[in-house]
């Protein structure tokens, strides 16, 4: 391996995988979504220009509304998230019998398989005979629609990730805040500070760097979640739940308009690519 | 930081307040498990009980009706074969990228690289599906292997970056000193010092590949479906059956979370990194 | 034949028994008709992408006998409705020749299916005598039902059963609240609203999910004097026959279904009757197999049926069928006609029968052992409305997936307190577009 060639050579294999199993389908997706295209038909695709595009800002209120359904779901879902991933970690930032184990328990419902956590939830949210339910009743509170009305169908899911995704920010959190120096506090202590002080100006700034990675890593999935809502509503009750990538499915494979369907998948992505360039910016101004 | 808390005085009541707080927070976490798996042990009639039965007579009828109504052990040893291939692949292909991305400073294709995952899985199907049939790959173990590179080699690439980027360049540079070619400083030197790491993202991007859904589902076929695409058509036509979704939950599940549980400290080491230097 | 039944009714563990008293029965002289060869495709691999149903594990559960008879091995692969259509579309867009035989719903697919040329025509198989079993009868099957599985000339599938919707009630409950079974839409409200015991027994519930609620629905639609489309062609549903229909569906189903009606689908309604949960509900006449088993059901003996209710503008009754269909792109259509054959053969079809799923053949109705245990009620109510039942279409246009999903979009809506126009109005809006 010559001297000048080597770094290529090690990066070329990725490389090739880039190019023949990556971008092929993203042009792909670019040239489709420039054209009509149904599958359903022998003809070949027309080309249409932007018109896919147009439709969707103008002409098409089911996407506007899996646009809004895609905002509210993800935005309040990681912010829930985070906020709780944090408090978690400031919970357990301290040395107490058996926190390896609790660490790793509360790592399964991030390594467990997502449709076989959405089929136990669909269940535990079935308004007749599921659990959640009974809760709300020895809560004294009313049953609830869940997954079947209209407004509570994506706090039900937004609950569901939050249980899911929690314990990753949590531990992301939690490992940040163990590499951190105790000089600083130290140093508080003496000034006088309380626990609540040494957490808002000491603890929550030095960990912002790894907060924002997750936070990142969070938005770039959430906007994906496929599994947990394809399984439990499917999109329903009506489109409450049909977040872009539920409603680019059903495009694409309920209703075989392969051209508009790609034009939808370039927009989410552009969205996911959006929601991480904010907050690199976010990261930047808090710096 | 931790030495610093536990050096301070706690009493007994914020002991209290404090293993109650922790007990809510795991029942919160974990009750899902417990609920799947004791509803995988009662019979069709006592899972549609309402207020649900807490105790009740355990049946393993519905263990046995997965295993009858499906072939489960061939559809895990497929889920198993794709996700080892491709992490297998995976590896082959990332370790020597992150290497030569943290090394030789190739931040455009390490963007490029992650950047895929930013990419909906979606949008991937149809193309691949048209390219795979015209090249014999569908219902193909080496189709489904490569299919889903597109989880394991960013996330590998991702992870290993930041450990490769934590060897000194030092050992390397002294050992091309020696006459090491550069393959050679990559693979008996850096190599070595990032086992650990290699571990960790390998488990993740097994544990990743064997969760997913969306892939298997339009790309594969009889022969080779695997698990997570199994347990969903569990929901039958015309018979709910209750108990055979709870099984078969449970079943796919078990293996991940023992997975995880083995090997906790590699997986949470390879989340960290992911996550913190990421 | 003789041959054939004996075939059917000997245990499965006789094989070789059975083996034997083919050969002899095939030597006898009584044998007077050519034999068929049903091993002329023999060491053929076929594929078959089936739906999650309880024919489909009949199918399975008798491919070994089928396997001996032809030497044709069989590969199932069965996926619930959604997930089975999702394949299907990939499958044939990407004119894939790895598939043989698939599972079709003409009255929602036919249409596009057909259009986008995704269908064998059967035809030319049917009327080859080499390629046809002269037991197969293809008369035997109901006219309407079979004549449903027809598009312009080609005969696209072969029927699996025969449905319409008919009205389930607990005759029990019924009884003890001095109620008669309703007659007319007005008296099924009044109906529910007597035998309504949350949460113990819900007066009526049906579909609300927004993919398979237009199919309930649709009852309601033309009781009210509505149809999907308008004389002129256009979209129907936004009529105002079709908004006071949709108002009554979600009335009734908002006061009188159970807490999780705007997400039901067929399975949830079923499962609610069959456990006990629901006084009445409006649904496929096949669900009378699932509620006679007692392994499953809890209203064995419970349970009666009456004829879907009348509206002001009278009723109309609809068919339906699941059917089997060969891919034109399929490489193996002998052999995949020869399973075909087998699977929607007297044989084959009359356990189900006996079992209690409606099976479109006409001579399967006249069976003495199915007539002694079938629920009265249901055979006088399924026979009357066979009588004048249509096969419509759900609905009779080509993108038939888009117009359900804006119809069930506007029910799912006027379900959850909206206006049932205005919900209407934007549906007809797509339909309308989708029809130009």
């Amino acid at each position: 391996m010559s001297e000048r060639g080597a770094p290529w050579l090690f990066i070329l294999p990725a490389f090739f995988f880039l190019v023949a199993v990556v971008a092929f389908p993203v042009l792909y997706t670019v040239a489709i979504s420039l054209t009509r295209w149904s599958a359903a038909v022998t003809e070949p695709p027309t080309w249409i220009g932007l018109a896919n595009y147009a439709d969707m800002a103008t002409a098409s209120p089911e996407f506007r509304n899996a646009l809004l359904v895609s905002i509210y779901f993800t935005g309040v879902s990681v912010a829930i998230e985070i906020v709780l991933g944090i408090a978690l970690a400031q919970l357990l930032n301290r040395d107490f019998v058996g926190k390896g184990l609790v660490r790793t328990l509360l790592l399964l419902p991030v390594a467990g398989t997502p449709v076989a956590f959405a089929l136990v939830w669909r269940n535990m949210y079935n308004p007749s005979y599921g659990i959640m339910n009974w809760f709300m009743e020895q809560a004294g509170l009313p049953h609830q629609r869940w997954l079947a009305g209209i407004s509570t169908v994506i706090p039900s899911l937004i609950l569901f990730d939050v249980w899911q995704w929690t314990p990753l920010v949590m531990l992301i959190t939690l490992a940040a805040m163990e590499a951190l120096p105790t000089d600083p506090y130290e140093a508080a202590v003496i000034d006088g500070a309380g626990p609540v002080e040494l957490f808002r100006h000491i603890t929550l700034p030095l960990i912002r760097p790894a907060v924002f990675a997750v936070m990142a890593l969070r938005l770039m999935d959430s906007f994906k979640t496929f599994d947990q809502i394809y399984v439990t509503t499917q999109g329903g009750p009506g489109t409450a739940s049909q977040t872009l990538i539920l409603y680019v499915f059903d495009q694409a494979f309920r209703y075989l308009k392969i051209g508009y369907a790609s034009a939808v998948i370039i927009v989410l992505f552009l969205m996911i690519l959006a929601s991480n360039l904010a907050v690199v910016y976010l990261r930047r101004a808090a710096a | 930081m931790r030495a610093f808390h536990s050096a301070r005085r706690v009493g007994v009541a914020r002991q209290v307040t404090f293993y109650a707080s922790l007990v809510l927070v795991l029942a919160f976490f974990l009750f899902p498990f417990f609920w799947m798996i004791i509803n995988s042990f009662k019979t069709n009639e006592r899972i549609q009980e309402y207020p649900p039965a807490w105790a009740f007579a355990p049946t393993t009828g519905n263990f046995q009706d997965v295993f009858r109504q499906t072939p489960f052990l061939r559809h895990a040893g497929n889920s198993l074969i794709v996700a080892l291939g491709s992490v297998g692949l995976g590896l082959a292909l990332g370790l020597p990228a992150a290497y030569g991305i943290a090394r030789y400073r190739f931040h455009r294709v390490g963007v490029a690289i992650l950047a895929c995952r930013m990419i909906p899985g979606v949008s991937f199907l149809l193309p691949w599906f048209i390219v795979f049939r015209s090249l014999g790959l569908l219902d193909t173990y080496t189709g489904l292997v490569i299919a889903h590179l597109i989880i394991t080699v960013p996330l590998i690439t991702w992870i290993m970056l930041s450990f490769f980027e934590e060897v000194p360049v030092e050992l390397e540079e002294a050992a091309r000193i020696d006459g090491c070619s550069p393959w050679g400083a990559f693979f008996r030197v850096a190599l070595p010092l990032v086992r650990s790491g290699v571990a960790a993202a390998a488990i993740l991007a097994l544990i990743f590949c064997w969760n997913h859904f969306l892939l298997p589902l339009i790309l594969a076929g009889p022969r080779t479906k695997t698990l997570p695409v199994v347990v969903y058509s569990f929901m039958a036509f015309d018979e709910l059956n209750l108990g055979g979704v709870y099984a078969s939950a449970t079943l796919i599940t078990m293996p991940v979370l023992a997975m995880t549980l083995l090997v906790q400290r590699h997986f949470v080491r390879g989340l960290l990194i992911g996550g913190v230097k990421g | 034949m003789k041959r054939s039944l004996r075939f059917v009714e000997l245990p499965r563990f006789g094989g070789p028994v059975l083996i034997g008293i083919l050969l002899v029965a095939l030597a006898m002289p009584a044998a007077s008709q050519p034999r068929f060869d049903w091993k002329q495709a023999q060491g053929t691999e076929i594929r078959v992408l089936a739906l999650r149903a309880w024919f489909t594990d009949h199918f399975k559960e008798r491919l070994p006998e089928f396997e001996r008879l032809t030497g044709i091995k069989v590969i199932f692969e069965d996926y619930p409705e959604d997930a089975l259509r999702q394949k299907l579309a990939v499958e044939m867009a990407a004119r894939n020749r790895a598939i043989d035989l698939f599972h079709t719903g003409t009255s929602f697919e036919g249409r596009r299916f057909f259009t986008s040329g995704w269908y064998a025509d059967l035809n030319p198989l049917i009327r080859d005598p080499s390629a046809t079993s002269p037991d197969w009868d293809s008369s035997d099957f109901f006219d309407s039902v079979w004549a449903a599985q027809r598009f312009g000339d080609l005969q696209v599938s072969v029927p699996l059963q025969a449905v319409t919707q008919v009205l389930f009630y607990r005759k029990d409950l019924f009884e003890a609240a001095g109620v008669r079974p309703p007659g007319t839409l007005d008296e099924l409200e009044e109906a529910a609203r007597r035998l309504h015991q949350p949460p113990a027994v819900y007066g009526f519930t049906s579909r609300g999910r927004r993919t398979q609620a237009p199919y309930s629905w649709a009852h309601f639609l033309y009781a009210h004097g509505g149809s999907w489309l308008s004389p002129e062609g256009g979209a129907g549903i936004a009529s105002p026959a079709a908004v006071s229909a949709t108002a009554r569906y979600a009335r009734i189903l908002r006061s009188f279904g159970d807490p999780g009606v705007a997400d039901n689908g067929p399975i949830e309604v079923q499962t609610l009757f069959a456990q006990g949960r629901a006084a009445m509900i409006l649904d496929a006449a096949s669900w009378a197999g699932v509620f006679d088993n007692p392994d499953r059901s809890r209203v064995v003996g419970k349970w009666a049926v009456s004829a879907a209710p009348r509206g002001l503008a009278g009723v109309t009754y609809e068919l339906w069928a699941w059917s089997m269909a060969i891919s034109p792109f399929s490489q193996k259509k002998r052999a995949a006609w020869l399973f075909l054959q087998w699977a929607t053969s007297k044989e084959m079809q009359r356990p189900l029968q006996v079992r209690g799923f409606p099976m479109p053949r006409n001579s399967l109705w006249a069976d003495p052992e199915w007539r002694a245990k079938v629920e009265p009620s249901w055979l006088h109510t399924v026979l009357l409305q066979f009588r004048t039942a249509k096969p419509i279409g759900h609905p009779p246009v080509v993108a038939a997936a888009e117009v359900i999903d804006a119809v069930g979009t506007a029910i799912s809506r006027t379900l959850a307190g909206g206006d049932p126009k205005a919900e209407l109005d934007a549906a007809a809006r797509t339909m309308n577009a989708l029809l130009r």
